[in-house]
């Protein structure tokens, strides 16, 4: 079979996610990805909404060493992982990774004195403590979008090459935060504070993830070859699956509808199970949503409007 | 770095080798020789994957499954080579026993240096006349290389890129990839579109010649005759664009021809006549003071009504009318008048160039054919047909026309004189060829055997080089009626792969070659030859491994040199390492089997008139290397090279130097103007030889051996039995064309090519019309069958192209292997000999060269 | 200041993939890996139908968005135009692969036999290959096209210019307005591939028609 490189039309990145080059292991690369929204996410949600130690934890974790093996293994030199932060200057990867670091580090620092490092000179509420918090949710936050402007940067992959990767990825991370939350605190039996805040605030960015991704199409299919060739691919071949069965319906509509209906639901143990099954399926459309774009990547042809 | 010849094709371009660690670490070309220019193709370059391929031979191997058949394991059990001597040896002692004409040659085209001194004079030595190259009946030249000869000296044209400003080619890709000194031609054609030369090409697949050229016609397949004759027709009869002045000096046009068709003759000298105008009488053609005479009319000789052969010609081309050609080949009528226009007004008919001093008529137009229009039951007549264009304008081996290839007249090496030869005429004013690579010349026609000695029954015609005829159903009853008292015996084998190279396989193998008591095969890999045939597999060198004497210079088979201006070169192949393993040159074992044989004498006999007739010269082999001195090829390359070019020059100097090389002339690239030698427009001789062939074909009780009704004198359109298919179920044509990125069937085991190859759209696909595509419901990538009406079977995967005709199928390379000797080759791209038939019905009736038109039906795999 | 670069005559050119070839015998590539390669571009319906093979190569970028993307600082641009990956700096991330626009950049996870697709070499030449591999690049990470830095430092031109049978190919230095390359460009219209990306190649194509 012909290699994607050889082929004169729109041209699939073949580098990055589930099916490149390495079939499995570039899958890795996604993981990533997704774990460093979710975990960021999830950081930012626990911290700032319910104020759960725990779950925040979690997050850093995910962020920490989830995200981080993610990428030692997708490396094809895992050993030279220290040489990613150079160049922060140009490099998106670089400072994404700059921003890792400090959302992890700033992160660990701030919940220190809730996770057994009593000695630490800060106590939580402290104005230190604030300005650790502070650093933190920012870090998280860029943590969140940076892939999005990696992605962005690809001047060739028209699908990528958009300003709405940033937000788009952003949100998702949001919205898989609030996942994650819900369902560690679910699972740790722990009190959900603000749980109406929280679910409105899932509805809203379902809402914004389910606009940004219509306006995504919409404007891929208005643009050049090779982006409608990706939302072709996003639409109508096996990509489908991925893309509109479970980013688009499993992962938004659904829980959308979850979320209206969670609330029409009496019984709390069953909406609370609702709620869960909406975090799953959160989880999962963002996982798809991520995959799908970068599988849907295409390279401009070389010669884009033929010989 | 050594200085070699590549092998990888018979382009055999001027390599420089590294080695490092004895080790072939890189090739490249040479800058410096005029065979290649320095540059190399992706073949040559992958060469040193061949040489380091894990399959490769490497040692004698014997057949342990008696049973023979495609796909049968063979059981190869190693043996050493004294074991291996001994029983070929053995072998070949009973076949002189039985008759020693049971041994059939087969023989490399790919290497026609290494095939000269390890086929052909030892089949001489051994006394068989069975012979053929590669491809046999269905090898590049039955037709091509013949019309060639007839017409050029030369078994091939091609267009004087220095000077042609609008060449048009008919199913052949010079300069593009395949064809003739590839890399050669490659530069010079790329030169010459950069000048602004206009290149037309018909051919039902936009090939790279095509996609690159000024206009591609989509002609439909086996029918490029009715094409040319129709732009002849225009230019004699419509447009008046001829040269008369070459047609009455240069070709038997003025001839005089009776109402039995043949020349009217001078009844003292038997000389044909023509009609002077001067003194209004008819005067043979070669007497003084003709100043002119008569190309058309219709005069009275003797009592006898008689016309002029150009009057004849114009007469029977009225028929193809653009319109009438259209209809047949596909091409719009205006196309073809256009073209026609464009190539007799380019023609500059009456213009001159002045070259080194010498005034030479110009003629920038030439007319190109080769392996691709010649494939088919009409092949003789259709080359025929291709060549006329540049013989009715006077494009023939002038500047800008259509050159004869690796010409035909070399005035001598100036260090020494040696490799003199010419053309010269016939008596009756007819050129002939004085240095060709086959065993008969293709004019004048030789006698035919009677009855034939051949198993192919080729010496009882005069056109073909080989034929088919020994792989028809029909063959034990032909050889019976023709009293041919032996069999196939043993057959020795060097380079070739016949099961995918001679038509289709099942036939060759089940009516030839098993009825072969012992095979044994040279080669380099187990193929699926070897698999399914072979007793007894050699393991030969490669090209990197071994000795060769002339590669390139035009009289040793193959002619391979860059056309047009420039240098000549002699340049020989020389072992780069020691041969790995047990792998031994051939020749090596076939000086040794002469000794064993105790053909000695006439080894080194047969070798001193090869060495005379190929290179001119006079050698006396037998004198020079003692009774006693255990014959080597070095020796014999070190005779003969100072033979040619001087005691300084012997192989230690070619060793060192890789090749030599010397100024071409004026008077030898163009040639015709300083001969005085003349073409057949008609083809006058062809009625008699034909009739001479008949007369035995009759005398043995086949009286229908061949349509005789074919061999006439002026050049028509026949139809290929595809195109009178009925059934409409079958209404795809299928052919095949030559990837730049193999040579034959040899190359796909290459690694490098291989993967290349599999990340080229064309080279491992059916290449199907994307509507037609469409139409059937077939997607890009779909694996489909083709199927001809008698059932037999080709599968691939389709590669839907717009620039294919939506009425063809088209198939590249040679391809599909399946043989386990070949582990990267195995399963890729497509075999398309599997389709074609071998039979009376598929062989042209005057070349017997193998028609290779197909009509197949396409379905899904899986559907029916 | 020298700025290296090619152009490529695509007139000229017929497809052949001898550079393809020409390149991995020059730098040993493994399987997969393609630092010079012919894609076949088809235009047009039938019988109007225009085709045309077009040779890649890294475009050696004056403004590589290869170099903009490297985290690592693998990937550099050298003061005469060459854009080099230094291999022991690598990390096998990729960036530069789905930044680049030509695809010109080639991932290697290990060095395989081409024949047995194993990492003991089955050759000697495969054991050369090898070795050459290794010294040129390193396992997991990415190589691509560097116009034969080697050979240019000794005075030779690239591999493939060398190599390619229709003398299609031809390298010099861009900055020079006497230079064949441009003149070539001035005289024949030369363009780069995807202007709009602004990378402002170092690769500059002939048109054929
Ligand atoms: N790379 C490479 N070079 C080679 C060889 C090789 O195997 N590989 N083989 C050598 C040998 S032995 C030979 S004989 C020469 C052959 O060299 P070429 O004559 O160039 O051979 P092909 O490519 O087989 O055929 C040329 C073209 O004919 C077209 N064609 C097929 N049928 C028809 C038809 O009926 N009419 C017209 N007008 N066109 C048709 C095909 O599409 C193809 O484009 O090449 C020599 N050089
Ligand atoms: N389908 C199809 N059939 C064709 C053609 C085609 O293009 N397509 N072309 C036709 C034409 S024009 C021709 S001329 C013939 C050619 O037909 P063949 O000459 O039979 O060509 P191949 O099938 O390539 O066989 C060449 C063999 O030589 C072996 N070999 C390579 N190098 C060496 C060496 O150094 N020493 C030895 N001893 N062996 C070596 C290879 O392993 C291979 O088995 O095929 C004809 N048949
Ligand atoms: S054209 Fe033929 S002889 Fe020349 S380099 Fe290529 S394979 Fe070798
Ligand atoms: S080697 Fe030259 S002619 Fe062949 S594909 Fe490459 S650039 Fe074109
Ligand atoms: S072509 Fe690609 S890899 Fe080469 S310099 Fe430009 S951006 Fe970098
Ligand atoms: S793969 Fe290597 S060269 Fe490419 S961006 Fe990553 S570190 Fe730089
Ligand atoms: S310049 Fe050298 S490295 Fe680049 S494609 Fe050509 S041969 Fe390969
Ligand atoms: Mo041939």
């Amino acid at each position: 079979m012909q290699f994607e490189d050889f082929k004169p039309g729109p041209r699939a990145q073949m580098e990055w996610g589930f099916g490149g080059r390495r079939r499995w292991r570039d899958g890795a690369l996604l993981m990533a990805l997704f774990l460093g929204g979710i975990g960021a996410g999830q950081f930012v949600i626990s911290t700032w909404l319910i104020e759960s130690v725990t779950s925040a934890l979690i997050g850093l974790l995910i962020v920490g060493v989830g995200k981080t093996v993610a990428h030692l293994i997708y490396l094809g030199q895992p050993a030279r992982f220290y040489r990613l932060f150079l160049k922060p200057s140009t490099s998106w990867i670089s400072r994404g990774l700059v921003f890792m670091v400090v959302f992890v580090a700033f992160g660990a620092a701030y919940l220190a004195p809730e996770i057994g490092f009593e000695w630490v000179p800060w106590t939580m509420g402290s104005s230190l403590s604030d300005a650790l918090w502070f650093v933190a949710l920012l870090g998280a936050g860029l943590v969140m979008i940076y892939d999005g402007f990696v992605l962005a940067s690809c001047k060739s992959i028209t699908s990528w090459n958009t300003a709405l990767m940033p937000p788009l990825f952003f949100t998702y991370a949001l919205a898989g935060g609030v996942a994650m939350t819900y369902l560690t605190m679910t699972a740790t039996g722990g009190e959900i504070l603000d749980e109406n805040t929280m679910l409105s605030l899932d509805a809203v960015l379902l809402t914004t993830m389910f606009a940004l991704i219509v306006i995504y199409v919409a404007s891929m299919a208005a643009s050049t070859a090779t982006a409608k060739e990706s939302v072709r691919r996003l639409t109508s071949t096996r990509l489908a699956i991925a893309f509109v069965g479970l980013a688009i319906v499993a992962g938004l509509m659904v829980p959308l509808a979850l979320t209206y209906l969670h609330e029409a639901s009496t019984e709390g143990a069953v909406a609370s199970a609702l709620l869960a099954a909406s975090a799953v399926l959160e989880l999962a459309g963002d996982l798809s949503v991520r995959h799908s774009i970068l599988r849907a990547g295409l390279h401009a042809p070389a010669l884009p409007e033929g010989v | 770095m050594v200085k070699t010849s590549c092998g990888m094709c018979y382009g055999t371009c001027t390599v420089d080798v590294r080695v490092k660690d004895g080790i072939i670490v890189g090739i490249e070309g040479d800058p410096d020789s005029p065979q290649g220019y320095g540059n190399i193709c992706a073949k040559g370059l992958s060469a040193p994957m061949m040489m380091y391929d894990p399959s490769r031979l490497n040692y004698p191997m014997a057949r342990t499954n008696p049973k023979k058949g495609i796909g049968v394991d063979p059981g190869w059990k190693r043996i050493s080579w004294d074991e291996a001597m001994k029983l070929l040896t053995s072998k070949l002692k009973e076949c002189i026993e039985r008759d020693p004409r049971g041994l059939y040659t087969v023989g490399s085209p790919t290497f026609p240096a290494e095939r000269a001194f390890n086929i052909l004079c030892f089949r001489k030595a051994f006394g068989t006349p069975n012979y053929y190259t590669g491809g046999g009946g269905l090898h590049c030249g039955n037709g091509a290389h013949m019309i060639g000869g007839i017409y050029h000296a030369s078994w091939s044209i091609i267009p004087d890129f220095k000077y042609c400003n609008l060449a048009v080619y008919w199913g052949c890709s010079k300069g593009h990839g395949a064809g003739h000194a590839a890399n050669v031609a490659a530069k010079q054609a790329a030169d010459a579109k950069a000048r602004g030369m206009r290149l037309i090409v018909f051919d039902p697949f936009l090939s790279t010649q095509a996609s690159s050229a000024e206009e591609w016609v989509p002609i439909k397949a086996g029918t490029d005759a009715a094409a040319a004759l129709s732009m002849v027709n225009l230019l004699v009869n419509d447009y008046n664009l001829c040269d008369e002045e070459y047609l009455k000096r240069k070709t038997n046009g003025p001839y005089l021809v009776g109402q039995d068709g043949l020349y009217v003759r001078d009844k003292t000298s038997g000389l044909p006549l023509v009609w002077n105008i001067v003194d209004n009488g008819p005067k043979a053609f070669s007497s003084a003071g003709i100043e002119d005479c008569a190309l058309t009319g219709d005069f009275e000789v003797d009592g006898e009504r008689c016309a002029p052969s150009f009057q004849l010609l114009k007469e029977h081309l009225k028929k193809y009318s653009p319109e009438y050609a259209s209809g047949i080949c596909g091409v719009p009528a205006s196309t073809l008048r256009r073209i026609a226009r464009e190539f007799g007004e380019e023609a500059m008919i009456g213009s001159t160039i002045t070259i080194d001093g010498k005034v030479l008529p110009y003629r920038p137009v030439a007319s190109i054919y080769f392996r691709g229009s010649q494939g088919h039951y009409n092949q003789a007549w259709d080359c025929m047909s291709l060549v006329l264009p540049n013989h009715i304008v006077g494009a023939a081996d002038v500047p800008g026309g259509a050159l004869a290839f690796g010409p035909p007249v070399h005035l001598g090496y100036p260090g020494t004189g040696r490799l003199k030869y010419s053309v010269e005429p016939d008596k009756d004013g007819l050129l002939v060829a004085r240095n060709w690579p086959y065993s008969h010349l293709p004019y004048p026609p030789p006698e035919p055997r009677d009855p034939p000695q051949r198993l192919d029954l080729q010496d009882m015609f005069y056109i073909p080089t080989y034929t088919t005829i020994m792989a028809w159903d029909s063959n034990e009853e032909l050889w019976e009626k023709f009293k041919i008292p032996y069999r196939p015996d043993v057959m020795i084998s060097f380079a070739t792969n016949q099961i995918m190279s001679v038509g289709n396989p099942r036939t060759l193998l089940n009516n030839f070659l098993k009825k072969f008591r012992f095979i044994v095969s040279f080669n380099i890999y187990s193929t699926e030859f070897e698999e399914a045939a072979a007793d007894l597999v050699l393991p030969d060198t490669c090209f990197l491994e071994r000795y060769a004497s002339a590669t390139t210079f035009p009289t040793v088979g193959v002619s391979c040199h860059a056309t047009g201006l420039g240098e000549w070169v002699w340049a020989i192949r020389q072992p780069i390492v020691e041969p790995m393993a047990e792998r031994r040159p051939m020749i090596d074992v076939i000086l040794d089997l002469s000794e064993r044989l105790g053909l000695r004498d006439e080894y080194l006999e047969a070798v001193r008139e090869w060495v005379d007739r190929a290179y001119g010269g006079d050698i006396d082999l037998k004198k020079a290397i003692g009774p006693e001195e255990k014959l080597s090829f070095e020796k014999i390359l070190d005779l003969v090279m100072k033979d040619r070019f001087g005691e300084e020059k012997g192989l230690d100097w070619f060793k060192e130097h890789g090749y030599l090389k010397w100024p071409k002339r004026v008077e030898e690239v163009y040639w015709r103007a300083f001969n005085d030698v003349r073409v057949p427009i008609y083809l006058e001789w062809i009625i008699r030889a034909g009739r001479k062939s008949r007369a035995v074909a009759e005398k043995y009780g086949v009286p229908d051996l061949v349509d005789w009704s074919a061999h006439t004198a002026l050049p028509d359109w026949r139809p290929c039995p595809t195109h009178a298919e009925k059934n409409p179920e079958y209404d795809l044509e299928a052919f095949y064309w030559r990837s730049a990125l193999h040579t034959y069937s040899m190359t796909m085991q290459n690694p490098w090519l291989n993967e290349i190859s599999q990340n080229d759209p064309y080279t491992y696909t059916i290449q199907l019309n994307t509507d037609t595509g469409r139409r059937k419901g077939v997607k890009e990538g779909d694996f489909v069958w083709l199927e001809n009406p008698k059932g037999s079977k080709a599968r691939g995967r389709v590669h839907l192209t717009d620039g294919i005709r939506p009425d063809h199928v088209a198939i590249a390379a040679n391809a599909g292997h399946w043989g386990r000797g070949l582990p990267i080759a195995k399963g890729k791209g497509v075999f398309f000999n599997e389709l074609i038939e071998v039979d009376r019905e598929h062989s042209c009736p005057v070349s017997l060269g193998q028609d290779i038109c197909v009509k197949v039906k396409l379905y899904k795999d899986g559907g029916a | 200041m020298v700025r290296l670069g090619m152009v490529i005559d695509l007139k000229r050119c017929a497809s052949c993939h001898t550079c393809t070839a020409a390149c991995k015998a020059e730098h040993h590539t493994p399987p997969g890996v393609f630092w010079a390669k012919v894609i076949r571009v088809e235009s047009g319906k039938y019988p109007t139908v225009i085709r045309q093979g077009l040779p890649l190569l890294c475009m050696n970028c004056a403004e590589p968005e290869c170099e903009k993307v490297c985290p690592t600082g693998a990937t550099e641009k050298r003061p005469d135009g060459i854009v080099t990956v230094d291999s022991s700096k690598c990390v096998g991330c990729r960036y530069c692969s789905v930044a680049c626009p030509y695809g010109a950049r080639c991932f290697a996870e290990d060095w395989k036999d081409y024949f047995t697709g194993d990492r003991r070499p089955s050759s000697a030449f495969a054991a050369h290959s090898r070795k050459m591999w290794l010294e040129e690049s390193d396992r997991g990470v990415v190589s691509k096209c560097n116009f034969c830095a080697d050979r240019i430092a000794e005075g030779q031109n690239p591999a493939c210019v060398d190599a390619c049978p229709c003398e299609a190919r031809v390298f010099g230095d861009l900055e020079d307005p006497e230079s064949e390359v441009s003149q070539l460009i001035k005289k024949r219209r030369g363009r780069q591939l995807h202007p709009e990306y602004d990378t402002d190649a170092s690769v500059y194509y002939l048109p054929a028609r």
